[in-house]
């Protein structure tokens, strides 16, 4: 038995601008206490609009979790800038603290949010361990892309003492795009294989089957055409410009043109990650033998729709200083969302609770400090 | 009695079952399905606070859910059993704020007004406050790349006659040494950008050809100058850097948009803003030359009447620097000033 359902969104603009008016007044004369409040009712009113095979999805979080955990991180960060006051020693333990305690916070919050996130009842949970977290998070994410930088820099400090050749250079500079890019197409898979793995819906386990090879290749052609056309821009710009140094209307026309292409690599990347991810993520029942593969998904985004929409929402909001910003928002998850489709092979009835992970007091008691949404 | 249609979960699988649920006026609730019925008592019920048209969920002592798709119905069911409920909670109200167009509007004005209210009147004091406390020596290092735009080729050395110069820098002196400023001042002579004279945050301050050609007499050249150390003394560079960036923070904080290429929602607003901000700092040095001129017993006519002239001659086209294309329509200015005296 083989089922699509496609997802629908029920938001409206002008139904969603007046809970976010108000969220924003209340949030404002409440000088910020109720902002948790407001995280959760917005977040309620996007998921509770979210319906697939009849049900809507449900944000079920107290505020009042999401509030102690906000008062915490303020008063931990500011207890550490009066101690600082004090012992300027601490100073220098700041950042290394801050990417300490990171991956940690974002685990927290991945945890948080898939405890209170829940349809039909049965709530989704993310299985991910601190160590795992800190390899993904702190090596993967953050000390990589450093190590490349420091390391390139210190090369070149040394080659400079020796020899000023300018083809060094340029192979240095080479060089070390080179190894960002493959870093930044590496990251993007494992922190998406990492956040995919470790999710679970009732006793299902979320699969993610997508490769490191089709990430490869989904950025590999964004790089190279994104830089073809950079390249061409700014050679004809160069030709017509010329000699002068133009600062008034010819700058501001150069920097719209590379922020509309910059704009369109953005929604490139995201339709074929976003499609290649979700089209090749599996829902197994891993405690059945054999495993049995329960629901997959399709999504089919395309580019020029989202880029246009993108474009669209960024010039609305600035035109109407922000008050187009609800109708953005809805209308990006209306076109997110119904582009999906669920694929169920076998009875949803058939999904069950997960009695092993059905306490989970250590998501419960702080809530979501850093207020993460990693979004595929 | 009332009924409802629901659709039950069991908090054990992910099976919707239809069911129906009957409300007694006495509170006394079943729930009645293909082969499940279920008793309880509509206190003991967990009830979803409303929220625009999405469903609501009846979370039941047993662990189970009702979905609720028909509101209305609902509505009845609350009203019914209003003497047992509790206290209305906050989303109680905030719901009825949210399903209220007036209430809507109402609260848009606030939010809007107090919004431009922060943006308008407290950044500007807040960031002067903390550019007044902040060392003069971070003013050196805003003005940091000086010497090289001095020195490239939008400038040519200067045709003023050497006397005429010494005289001018002579009168520079002796105004600053009356001014106690930590800031370590210069006057420097250059040709190019028509009639024009600006200051750099660390104190260096420019004037061009054009403009010692336009004067009349050294009064006005004096004033012009005063004008500029007036955006020096005030940390002008130092708080109009402080506002744009908090400005900034603030509006995509307020928007709560990091996605959405935020930086670039703020462009436009942040333009129109910058054009304010500037504009008041251009009445703050002017008032500045005013206390100055007033303190020294000498008339405002020689400022006046080169802003005059600087502006009928020939309007500035934008410039790179801060302060030197945002003065205000130079009438404006003229009349306050004429009004100060
Ligand atoms: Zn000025």
């Amino acid at each position: 038995m083989n089922t699509r359902q496609a997802f629908e969104f029920h938001g409206e603009a002008a139904e969603y601008f007046r809970v976010w008016i108000v969220n924003l007044f209340l949030s404002i004369v409440t000088l910020g206490i109720y902002s948790a409040w407001a995280k959760v009712r917005n977040k309620q009113y996007f998921y509770g609009n979210t319906r697939v095979a009849a049900s809507a999805f449900e944000y079920t979080a107290e505020p009042l979790t999401i509030l102690k955990g906000r008062i915490l991180v303020v008063a931990v960060l500011s207890l550490f800038s009066l101690l600082a006051e004090y012992y300027p020693l601490l100073d220098a333990f700041y950042l290394p603290l801050i990417l300490l305690i990171l991956p940690w916070l974002v685990l927290r919050g991945l945890v948080f949010n898939a405890r209170y996130s829940s349809y039909r009842n049965l709530h989704f949970s993310f299985t991910g361990k601190l160590l795992n977290t800190y390899a993904v998070v702190l090596i993967l994410g953050m000390l990589t892309p450093l190590l490349i930088v420091f390391s390139a820099y210190f090369l070149w400090m040394g080659s400079r003492s020796y020899a000023s050749d300018m083809s060094n250079m340029s192979g240095l500079v080479l060089g070390v795009t080179l190894l960002l890019f493959i870093w930044w197409v590496v990251a993007s898979y494992y922190l998406r294989q990492y956040y995919v793995n470790n999710s679970r819906y009732g006793r299902l386990s979320f699969v993610m089957l997508a490769s490191l090879k089709q990430f490869f290749i989904i950025f590999g052609i964004a790089a190279v055409s994104f830089s073809a056309a950079l390249l061409l821009f700014l050679m004809t710009a160069i030709n017509t410009a010329a000699t002068s140094f133009q600062m008034g209307p010819g700058m501001t026309y150069s920097i719209s043109i590379i922020f509309i292409m910059l704009l369109y690599l953005r929604a490139y990347l995201k339709v074929h990650v976003f499609n290649q991810v979700w089209n090749m993520t599996r829902l197994t029942d891993i405690q059945d033998q054999p495993p049995t593969q329960l629901l997959s998904f399709s999504a089919e985004l395309k580019v020029n729709a989202l880029f246009f929409i993108y474009l669209t929402n960024i010039m609305a909001s600035a035109v109407s200083l922000g008050l187009l910003i609800p109708w953005a928002r809805v209308r990006l998850a209306r076109y997110q969302i119904e582009r999906m489709t669920l694929l169920s092979h076998g009875d949803l009835d058939r999904i069950i609770a997960d009695e092993k992970n059905k306490v989970d007091s250590f998501a419960g008691e702080m809530g979501d400090l850093l207020d993460i949404d990693i979004s595929l | 009695m009332i009924t409802l249609q629901v659709n039950y979960f069991d908090g054990q699988s992910a099976a919707s079952v239809s069911a129906e649920l009957c409300l007694e006026a006495n509170g006394d609730c079943q729930l009645l399905a293909h082969q499940l019925q279920y008793n309880f008592h509509w206190s003991d019920a967990e009830l979803s606070p409303e929220l625009a048209k999405t469903a609501r969920r009846l979370q039941l002592p047993n662990g189970g859910q009702c979905e609720v798709t028909d509101l209305a119905a609902l509505h009845a069911m609350e009203a019914q059993q209003q003497d047992k409920q509790k206290t209305k909670g906050l989303l109680y109200w905030v719901n009825c704020m949210e399903s209220r167009w007036h209430y809507v509007v109402l609260t848009a004005i606030v939010v809007i007004s107090m919004s431009a209210g922060m943006i308008i009147y407290g950044l500007p004091a807040l960031s002067k406050y903390i550019a007044l406390a902040l060392p003069v020596s971070i003013d050196q290092q805003l003005s940091e790349g000086t010497d090289a735009l001095l020195e490239s080729d939008l400038f040519k050395t200067s045709e003023i006659p050497l006397k005429r110069q010494q005289r001018i820098a002579i009168a520079f002196t002796d105004i600053i040494n009356q001014l106690d400023d930590e800031h370590s001042f210069s006057l420097v002579f250059r040709r190019g950008l028509g009639a024009n004279a600006f200051a750099f945050p660390s104190g260096v301050i420019v004037v061009t050809d054009g403009l010692l050609n336009l004067a009349e007499s050294d009064a006005e050249v004096h004033a012009v100058l005063l004008h500029e150390m007036g955006h020096v003394v005030n940390r002008h560079g130092l708080r109009l850097l402080l506002q744009g960036s908090v400005a900034t923070l603030l509006l995509t904080t307020i928007t709560g948009d990091f996605s959405v290429s935020a930086g670039f929602i703020a462009a436009l607003p942040m333009m129109l803003l910058k054009k304010g901000y500037s504009r008041d700092l251009e009445r703050e040095a002017d008032d500045f030359v005013l206390t100055y001129l007033e303190s020294h017993e000498m008339s405002a006519k020689p400022f006046t009447d080169i802003l005059q002239r600087m502006s009928s001659g020939h309007e500035e086209a934008g410039s790179i620097w801060q302060y030197s294309s945002s003065h205000p329509a130079t009438d404006e200015r003229v009349r306050r000033l004429q009004q100060r005296r």
